[in-house]
């Protein structure tokens, strides 16, 4: 029995040490396909470059198609749905999830900068969720806030996120706003460098982006919250704010830096083997055209006749492209120009800046000058797209007087400086194209006017200077005022309402067990009065 | 000391005492028809020592002196005993009989055991029935033989994917096929297609590595009871293969090899192509485009057989041809297949030591030009037993499989996309010259411009698609175990080490092209195709390994009572990882056109490296009891330990028990039993099988440098330089639990008539828990997919096996007939945290899920919305409207399954017929909604496409709930383009799957021996063959081959055929010969 007794302890020993060993041989669940940690430094970009896609293909795809500077190419139907207000749910998924994302990113940088007490990190994530969410719920009004971004255990696993209203949203993304401002220290060392793709981590420029968020914030709710929103303005004014005010302060990422960075909207144009889909718009093409407005060769491609819009959501197949202007290359939209790879995505610019100002003057908000306010938005605009007007635009011919009262050696391109001029001033001295004049209201501002008129006049020209490069923020600014007014429906547009939101996407109306019901493309938000 | 301390110490002392006195005898075991019958085991009863007949039939053996009842099992025979009285040479002639319910089994760790002991219900075909239709693929092969099994060969020819399932799908998120186990040990299948399901390469899966030829036979266990002892992987059922052995030889007969020979020729084509209307031809009249030569549209005017031209204006010319209807049309693309498989045996031993050596090679053209699929492999196992009553085996399979696919769904180089695109009166047989400028999709101009000449602006010539779009896959694959063991008496101890070696990889090609279509005249004018070209290159590589240690004791306690007892411990480790390098045509890109190289390059190349890595520990038992060989007993118990399950609660325990009583040995002696029931057995048992989580789903989201996509495009970091982290879409929880399935069966088998009539009947009943899926979460969380318990499947059903022989006669015509019908019910039980439904798949607006109260695989879309009583509505111009939410729409699940066949045999000719059906069912057929679009489909043409009521429609009266019957009369153009086409309703593309198959049909004979006596050869076969021959679909379908899918083997999203590889009838003839 003794040698009984051995193999026992033998038998034992092996199982004690199989079952440490076990452990072991078993601990090899630790996915080795993504990191387990991360930095600050590389989550800015990559959260920045979700807001950017959303921003630069379906927020200024709709935006663009709802403001009526494109519009769907009738011999390829990849809009056509947009176009004709029958859009699904669907259509809204991918701007949905990748907003959230991008929210989620900035929400996980702000808890690591937390940890590593990295303010201005976490001021960026601040502002930058603020200014997220804020296109979230204005592109769907009630929408998960307080309990989102929360799904990892971690977080406390709210996976069926509550729905809050817009206007607790407002609320506090204005707080959100001055809670991000506060943490700004201009001489903090360790703020971002060129991993912050929008201003490579100066810190001045993200506090105008924030002074430009909350008047953004204010504004829209004006009209829904007048004393609550002037009340606060008039205390925001009185700080003497920064705003943006130039083209280098715009808040853009510029793209094209390898054939992988590709401006998400031509990327988008390549994946559907380049097809045209986008056409211009003679909503907009017609009135650019009629006001001798040179920005057109900025936003648009010309046809072989000049500035040639095609009516606004015409489905039938036998049309010539070709004889049609499409968007340009400048603003990422010309599906067969590689330099559409190169087109900025604009978050926030000096034009929209001057405009929102020139509204917050004229609402007597800030005691600035109303109608400089407006000027500047206009040459702010013109300023933005210089370089696209020098290397696209008409040539001003030698022997010409300059507004600066230079007579022209040679010919030169027209700077934006130029066309500023001419499309403000009347100046005829320059080739421009060919129409019929333009309403006056459009550029001549009613300085001793009512407030709808001068509402009318900043909107309209906003909305000039936002085609194909802030679409969603016009369709935005079209939803709360109304202008521009005279946008027809669309040929086939069924029904004949404009739509004001959009869909909820199906991922939320079966998935989330808080989802409060559909509502329809036509149901206003809480801010739109209109 | 006891017995097992005894074993154990021998198993570690050398050398023992060699066997007492013996003698040898030879014999031969033969058939009904008298031909020699290979692979038939020969055991000395009451020992473990035993032979098998080699491939003529003839066995050697040495038999202790006292020892003389011989034991012989053949699969499907009935087990004989014979009494050798000390003869020196045998003949035994083999009985079939009760061929279902009798004979030897392999059952789970490869343990053969005779069928009557079985407590569930499983199926053994030997190498001829597997290769009765001589399919190329061992799975397919099982196609309508198997009660229980659901088999989808989705090309039926050489290399695509076949999916095998077992009683149903009881898995969420992970694979539904049943385990594949060759001579005991697992094997890997992985599914080789590409990609998502709207651009995809169809390599097959690797289950298709296998060459039917080399196997002996295969046992299907179709419940987890059967497969319980493979652990987590036997969870939906076991095809348990053995592979063909040498067998024991001795005296004069040592040296003498066998050989076996067969070559197979097949030839291929299309089982079925869409029917296309034949009134109307290309244009577009409806949009005011009478004769646009140029348009993908069958919507032009109806035909007049006039000469006219087509094409585009090249140079001022143009081609003529009659405006006509070109019937079979579309056949005109495809080749001819041709397959060409060779299959060469040697095996041979001695008293102590088998081997065999068989090398296959598989040659074979597609029916799509450029394709081609070859496979060489070699198998090889020696067997040796030691005096020491220690043996040893080893068996090794190397393969190496070479094939080029064509690119199938909506991608840019999708064959069958561009195919269907082809108006009804362009003649494909005219495409095919891509040196024509008429039909070439890139030749210069006098300028120097890129132009394409090819008559459709809207898809590619399906000719020049699949010889650029150039999809490679190459594989070495060696699978192998190496066995040792310890044998005397009634102890047996042994290891086996088995392991799955794959390289596999892929090389994908896109083409660079520019072009503009020559003919600029107004309508597609810049209508440029344009790709940047791509390419990539993924290369996996899988080490599978396993290693069971076994012991097991057998006793008889007296002439009433056995036991067998067997205990074991597994180790598994799954390591997975792959190498992938893509140059992505949307958003890289080839600079030189043609030069498929990574250092041609547009911009970053994307590399990924996904590695998964799964352990599991398991140590089992298993308990046999019998009373009197008449009623039997067992109980089995597992439990695993799994690495992908939270370290502390990763331990799970699932018991079985089942039972089965042959109560006809009670009516021994009976009349009743002599002249009626000659063999009646009833069974049941209850089991469960454990499956644990997926590799790292109880994982945190981690972060990594994801591209950001949007549809159509994406943007990748690093950006500008500047490396950008994101954090991942899915996590989990620690708190995932194993799956597990808890089986209850029932059923008997019963052979009638002095085994004229065999029927075998099985109920069993399934309840799959804690299913384990990634959930979609609301993207509001931050995140898309957590990976939780999700709720519960069940599937019930019945599997009936019915095989009857009217005619047998002594001089030897015989006539059986055989059916299977097979009725599974799937449901999803229950889903957790209050959510209805979990999304498998889908695309195009069709969504595939699982929705509590449907079948798992329920279709969800829009549809046309009906009335409450089942009115279409339809809108003020007459045509329906879709519904507002999506609808559920039946499954891809059929209701049930059946096969009948028949055989009949006299002498040495054998005449062998099998029809399969599925019946109920649907599938998502992209060719229908693109046929409807294009208006290429019979539907679009009724009424000679004037307008017409729609059937059985009503409108609504206002805002109200009321409808009056409606008399507006809807244009067909504007239902199937601006409707159908416009995807509105996508559940309009959902086509009924049922569908009769003549499966098999062969015709062979087997030269009588005294023919070619005094020559070298043993055996002489020849016959002529159909596989996958002929279809037969209901008239709602037109369309395609229901078995068609774009979802490979192991996806879920079954039931899609998005342009997929076409089915593939095969026919020819083989030849075997053995000397």
């Amino acid at each position: 029995m003794l040698k009984n007794r051995n193999l026992a302890i033998v038998l034992l020993i092996c199982l004690v040490t199989g079952i440490s060993s076990c452990r072991k041989y078993l601990n090899v669940n630790t996915t080795p396909n993504g990191s387990q940690t991360v930095t600050v430094q590389t989550l800015l970009p990559a959260a920045q470059l979700y807001v950017g896609s959303s921003l630069g293909v379906d927020l200024e795809i709709d935006g663009s198609f709802w403001a009526q500077y494109w519009t769907q190419n009738p011999n390829a139907s990849q809009y056509t749905n947009l176009d004709k207000y029958t859009i699904g749910q669907d259509g809204f998924s991918n701007p949905w999830t990748n907003l959230y994302a991008a929210a989620e990113n900035f929400y996980q940088m702000g808890k690591l900068a937390d940890s590593l007490k990295l303010k201005q990190y976490k001021a960026i994530s601040v502002l930058m969720q603020a200014y997220t969410f804020q296109l979230i719920t204005d592109g769907w009004g009630d929408v998960p806030f307080k309990q989102a971004l929360k799904g990892q255990y971690a977080d406390g696993h709210l996976v069926n996120p509550k729905y809050d209203s817009q206007s607790v949203i407002y609320s506090n993304l204005l707080a959100m706003v001055d809670s991000g401002m506060a943490l700004i220290n201009t001489s903090d060392p360790a703020g971002p460098t060129t991993d912050d793709l929008i201003y490579g981590g100066n810190m001045a420029e993200w506090q105008k982006f924030g002074n430009t968020l909350k008047l953004r914030l204010l504004i829209r709710e004006n009209k829904i919250n007048p004393t609550g929103a002037q009340a606060a303005a008039v205390v925001f004014f009185a700080t003497n704010p920064s705003f943006l005010a130039t083209p280098a302060d715009n808040a853009v990422i510029a793209y094209g830096s390898g054939s992988t960075n590709k401006n998400p909207l031509y990327a988008e144009e390549t994946g559907l083997n380049s097809t045209q889909n986008l056409v211009g718009s003679k909503s907009c093409i017609d009135s650019m055209n009629s006001n001798n407005d040179n920005r057109l060769y900025a936003f648009y491609k010309p046809a072989s006749t000049g500035f040639v819009g095609l009516t606004q959501g015409i489905i039938a197949n036998n049309i010539t492209v070709g004889s049609y202007s499409i968007p340009s290359s400048t603003v990422g939209g010309d599906a067969l120009n590689s330099a559409s790879t190169k087109a900025n995505v604009n978050f926030m610019t000096s034009y929209e800046s001057y405009f929102l100002q020139a509204e917050a003057a004229a609402l007597g908000w800030s005691g600035q000058n109303d109608s400089l306010m407006f000027i500047n938005g206009i040459h702010q605009s013109f300023l933005a797209y210089d370089a696209a007007l020098q290397a696209q635009g008409p040539y001003a011919s030698a022997g010409t007087t300059t507004p600066s009262g230079a007579v022209l050696a040679a010919d030169v391109p027209f700077t934006g400086e130029l066309a500023f001029f001419a499309y403000t001033y009347g100046d005829t001295f320059f080739v421009t194209p060919a129409g019929t004049p333009a309403p006056s209201y459009w550029s001549i501002y009613p300085s001793t006017g009512s407030l709808a008129q001068k509402l009318r006049c900043i909107i309209t020209q906003k909305w000039f200077s936002m085609c194909g490069n802030q679409g969603f923020e016009a369709w935005t600014e079209l939803r709360r005022t109304g202008y521009p007014d005279f946008l027809p429906f669309p040929l086939f547009a069924s029904p004949k309402q404009f739509p004001k939101r959009f869909l909820y996407p199906t991922s939320e109306s079966t998935v989330n067990a808080n989802f409060p019901g559909v509502a329809s493309l036509t149901s206003k938000m809480w801010w739109d009065l209109f | 000391m006891k017995r097992p301390l005894l074993l154990l110490v021998l198993l570690l002392t050398v050398g023992f005492q060699a066997l007492a006195q013996k003698h040898t005898v030879t014999g031969k075991v033969l058939d009904e028809t008298g031909q020699g019958y290979p692979g038939a085991g020969i055991m000395v009863k009451g020992t473990q020592l035993g032979t098998v007949s080699d491939v003529n039939g003839d066995f050697m053996l040495d038999v202790p002196d006292g020892k003389n009842f011989l034991l012989i099992q053949a699969l499907g025979y009935n087990q004989m005993t014979i009494n050798d009285s000390g003869q020196q040479t045998i003949i035994v002639r083999l009985k079939r009989s009760a061929k279902e319910l009798e004979g030897a089994v392999v059952t789970a760790l490869g343990v053969k055991r005779e069928k009557r002991e079985l407590g569930y219900n499983s199926t053994t075909l030997n190498n001829d029935e597997l290769t009765a239709g001589q399919s190329s693929s061992a799975i397919s092969g099982l196609e309508g033989k198997v009660a229980g099994a659901n088999v989808t060969s989705t090309t039926g020819g050489p290399g695509g994917s076949t999916r095998i399932v077992l009683r149903g799908e009881k898995s969420i998120s992970g694979d539904n096929n049943a385990l594949m186990v060759v001579d005991g040990v697992i094997i890997n299948n992985y599914d080789r297609t590409q990609s998502n399901q709207l651009t995809q390469v169809d390599f097959g899966n690797s289950a298709n590595d296998l060459d039917p030829d080399e196997i002996e036979s295969v046992t299907v266990l179709q419940g987890p009871a059967a497969a319980a002892l493979y652990g987590s992987a036997g969870a939906n059922g076991a095809i348990m293969i053995t592979t063909k052995h040498g067998s024991h030889k001795s005296g004069d007969k040592k040296s003498k090899v066998d050989v076996t020979y067969k070559a197979t020729f097949t030839l291929s084509d299309v089982l079925k192509l869409p029917t296309t209307q034949n009134q109307f031809g290309q244009g577009s009249i409806y949009t005011g485009i009478v004769d646009d030569r140029e348009d993908n549209f069958s919507w032009g005017l109806p035909f007049d057989n006039k000469i006219k031209p087509w094409g585009q204006i090249i140079d001022g010319k143009e081609l003529v041809k009659p405006y006509s209807y070109v019937p079979n049309n579309y056949n005109n693309f495809f080749q001819r297949g041709r397959d060409l498989n060779n299959f060469v045996s040697l095996s041979g031993g001695n008293e102590t030591t088998t081997y065999f050596l068989s090398i296959n090679t598989l040659n074979s053209n597609g029916v799509v030009p450029s394709t081609f699929y070859n496979k060489y492999s070699v198998r090889f196992n020696a067997s040796t037993q030691l005096t020491n009553n220690i043996y040893t085996s080893v068996n090794v399979n190397y393969i190496n499989s070479y094939s080029r696919a064509e690119n199938s769904g909506q991608s840019a180089g999708g064959v069958m996309q561009s195919l269907l695109q082809v108006p009804t009166d362009v003649p494909i047989a005219e495409l095919k010259n891509l040196g024509s400028v008429y039909n070439s999709m890139d030749f210069l101009d006098t300028n120097g411009i890129h132009r394409y000449g090819y008559f459709n602006a809207y898809a590619k010539n399906p000719f020049w698609a699949a010889q650029n779009y150039d999809n490679r896959n190459k594989t070495d694959r060696i699978i192998g175990d190496l066995n040792i063991g310890y044998k005397k008496g009634e102890f047996n101890v042994y290891d086996r080490v088995g392991i799955d070696v794959t390289s596999d990889r892929n090389y994908l090609k896109s083409p660079k092209y520019d072009v503009l279509p020559y003919d600029q005249t107004a309508l597609y004018a810049g209508n440029a195709y344009i790709s940047q070209g791509g390419y990539s290159e993924q290369n996996y590589n899988g080490l599978h390994f396993y290693n069971d240690f076994v012991a097991n004791w057998t006793h008889a306690f007296n002439n009433n009572f056995g036991i067998n007892a067997l205990a074991g411990q597994n180790v598994t480790m799954l390591n997975d990882g792959s190498l992938n390098a893509t140059i992505d045509p949307t958003t890289n890109g080839l600079v030189i056109p043609g030069f498929y190289n990574f250092s041609n390059n547009q911009g970053p190349i994307s590399v990924s490296n996904p590695l998964t890595q799964m352990r599991t520990i398991g140590v089992y038992g298993d308990v046999k009891l019998n009373y009197q060989r008449e009623v039997f007993l067992e109980m089995t118990a597992r439990n695993d330990w799994s690495s992908t399950l939270q370290q502390d609660h990763n331990s799970y325990f699932y018991p079985g028990v089942n039972a089965s009583w042959v109560f006809t040995e009670r009516l021994n002696g009976t009349k009743f039993k002599d002249k009626v029931l000659n063999y009646g057995k009833i069974r049941m048992g209850t089991s469960g099988v454990g499956k644990s989580a997926p590799a790292y789903a109880n994982n945190s989201a981690t972060y990594a440098q994801n591209s950001i996509a949007t549809a159509f495009g994406s943007v990748v970091p690093p950006f500008n330089g500047v490396s950008a982290f994101s954090i991942g879409n899915t996590f989990g929880s620690n708190g995932i639990k194993p799956e597990l399935t808890r089986e209850y069966e029932a059923g008997f088998d019963l052979s009638f008539l002095k085994d004229k009539l065999i029927l075998s009947f099985t109920y069993y009943n399934d309840l799959t828990h804690n299913l384990i899926t990634s959930v979609p979460v609301s993207p509001s969380s931050g995140y898309l997919f957590e990976n939780v318990n999700i709720g519960d499947i069940s599937n019930k059903g019945e599997e009936l096996t019915i095989r009857g022989t009217p005619i047998s006669t002594k001089w030897g015509l015989k006539w059986d007939l055989f059916a299977t019908y097979t009725h599974n019910v799937n449901n999803v039980e229950s889903l957790t945290s209050g959510l209805n439904q979990v999304t498998l798949g889908g695309f195009s607006g069709m969504a595939i899920v699982a929705a509590v109260g449907h079948p798992m695989g329920t279709f969800y879309a829009a549809d046309i919305a009906y009335t409450a009583d089942g009115h279409a509505i339809v809108d003020a111009s007459g045509n329906p409207i879709p519904t507002t939410k999506p609808v559920y729409r039946g499954s891809y699940q059929p209701k049930f399954m059946a096969s009948w066949g028949t055989d009949l045999s006299y002498k040495g000719i054998k005449l062998h017929v099998l029809f399969t059906t599925k019946q109920g069912g649907q599938y998502f057929s992209n060719t229908k909604l693109l046929e409807d679009f294009d208006g290429n489909a019979p539907e679009t043409a009724v009424n000679g496409r004037n307008p017409y009521v729609w059937n059985n429609s009503v409108q609504q009266v206002g805002n109200t709930n009321n409808y009056v019957t409606n008399t507006t009369k809807f244009v067909p153009y504007n239902y199937w383009v601006n409707v159908v086409g416009q995807n509105f309703v996508p559940a309009q593309g959902l086509v009924n799957a049922s569908y009769i198959k003549l499966q098999e049909i062969a015709l062979s004979y087997r030269i009588p021996t005294k023919y070619y006596q005094k020559t070298p050869f043993g055996g002489l076969e020849a016959g002529l063959f159909g596989n996958n021959l002929i279809l037969w679909t209901p008239k709602s379908n037109p369309y395609d081959d229901p078995s068609e899918s774009s979802a490979g083997a192991t996806s879920n999203g079954q039931g899609f055929n998005f342009n997929a590889r076409p089915s593939l009838r095969n026919y020819g003839a083989f030849i075997k010969v053995t000397f």
